[in-house]
């Protein structure tokens, strides 16, 4: 027992080097870094590739496409209303970056969301803009005044709610992620082989989409909230 | 000094009751919804979906507690 | 991986450059091909309705010329009615003068030969009578016998 705890805590507390850019002295890579750009790239490469050639008469993939992107655009229009179709390419984004770092673990690779860093920055860009189109809808002053809605007493709180809005959607991303990882550890400890495949696709592809759509869904929920004008 | 902790990381761990109990109530409601209205399926559903992740978030507190209590002081 | 620290900046700037690769890539082109294919149905369907009330249009007119067509063919076929009508009364009058001019000029022709006849008859009597009183006279018999043979010789003679 205590030689798991000992790697689990090994695998937790230290920032994997991938590799170092041999710049400046070097540059450390971390691994979730290295992995993101790989989902990067191979997301981007995707897109060029089958986005470049499209037709006004569709293909399967191309329908495919069509429909995934009509999708999220339809979702995040019925949550933000017509004046948040600024936000849906940035809110799509994240989507896809979530759903493709929690599948990752599938093929091997251990998932960016698992280290705090991926999340806590996903989770500080959410609420930053949050605040920023609660204040370019509501104007500087009109964002100022909002913070002591529905009255003044409230103000404390509601300042405290811009700490804990972020908190909450890293903290319930990487617990979800750490949760299934280290589920998966013990499941993997006791029963090497099998058992932990329907285990794995659960937390990999149910969980991790889900989460994915629980982030992105929250995140525009922040966002209508910030621009409703009352 | 061991046992203390492992007590305490069990008792952050508690907090998935609560949870379980809010998700649980908050499906059978949702299937009572869908039942009496099936036509907002899709609505009912994106609540209940939003409910059940804002309930899950504290069992998850209480678990990355439990395991920072673990790694952490032990 | 559970300890914060200046790595959140690498994810920032993935994060960043993933969207303006999206944006570019991935929303901009299918929004594009969408809003084209929006825009194209759309006007497709427009082209269709515009089309719909030209057909429309162009019924309500053909409808309206039939329906032209069928009071001047009513008007035509009413003139005809009334000319042949004319016609036939006229006909029918010049027929009955004709008739009538017929039946006098027959009438004329029959009061002429009758005259005529009776005319030459009476000549004829008168001859008759000359040529008995003749004979009479030549044989002095005046007998009921000799009158009627001679009449009877007359009468053969004369056929």
């Amino acid at each position: 027992m205590k030689d798991i705890a000992a790697e689990m805590y090994a695998m937790l507390n230290e920032t994997k080097i991938a590799f170092t850019v041999p710049i400046f002295g070097g540059i450390p890579i971390p691994s979730s870094v290295a992995v993101t750009w790989g989902i990067m790239a191979v997301i981007v490469l995707f897109c060029i590739i089958f986005v470049r050639g499209f037709k006004l008469m569709p293909g399967r993939m191309q329908t495919a496409i069509e429909m995934f992107v009509g999708w999220i655009y339809d979702f995040f229009t019925g949550i933000l209303g017509e004046k948040g179709r600024k936000y849906i390419p940035y809110l799509g984004t994240v989507l896809i970056y979530i759903g493709c770092a929690n599948i990752v673990g599938l093929f091997g690779l251990i998932p960016p969301t698992k280290d705090l860093n991926v999340t806590a920055g996903l989770a500080i860009m959410s609420i930053v803009l949050v605040e920023a189109a609660g204040i370019r809808s509501k104007g500087t002053r009109g964002w100022l005044r909002s913070f002591k809605k529905p009255m003044a007493v409230m103000v404390p709180f509601n300042i405290l709610e811009i700490v804990i809005k972020p908190l909450s959607l890293c903290m319930r991303l990487f617990g979800n992620v750490l949760g299934a990882f280290v589920i998966m550890e013990l499941i993997k400890a006791v029963v090497p082989a099998i058992v932990p495949l329907p285990f794995s696709f659960y937390f990999d592809i149910f969980d991790g989409l889900l989460q994915a759509y629980v982030f992105v869904f929250l995140t525009s929920l922040y966002i209508s909230e910030a621009m409703d004008e009352d | 000094m061991g046992a203390l902790i492992a007590v305490g990381a069990g008792i952050a761990a508690l907090t998935g009751i609560g949870a379980g109990i809010g998700i649980g109530i908050a499906t059978s409601k949702a299937a009572e919804a869908i039942a009496r209205q099936p036509e907002a399926k899709g609505e009912i559903n994106k609540t209940l979906l939003l409910g059940c992740a804002l309930a899950e978030a504290t069992a998850i507190y209480g678990f990355v507690i439990a395991i920072m209590i673990i790694l952490f002081l032990g | 991986m559970l300890n914060l620290n200046w790595s959140i900046i690498w994810t920032f700037v993935n994060i960043i450059v993933l969207f303006l690769l999206l944006r570019i890539f991935l929303f901009k082109p299918v929004m594009k091909i969408l809003d084209k294919r929006a825009g194209e149905i759309k006007k497709t369907l427009d082209d269709a309705e515009t089309k719909k009330n030209e057909a429309a249009e162009l019924k309500a007119q053909y409808a309206e010329e039939l329906k032209a067509a069928g009071t001047r063919a009513d008007a035509i076929l009413k003139e005809a009615t009334d000319n042949a009508k004319v016609q036939r009364e006229k006909i029918i009058d010049k027929a009955k003068k004709d008739a009538d001019n017929l039946i006098k000029t027959a009438e004329k022709q029959i009061e002429l030969d009758r005259q005529q006849t009776m005319k030459e008859m009476r000549s004829q009597i008168a001859d008759v009578a000359l040529r008995a009183a003749q004979k009479a006279m030549e044989n002095d018999d005046v007998s009921e016998s000799s009158i009627s043979s001679f009449l009877r010789q007359v009468g053969e003679s004369d056929d």
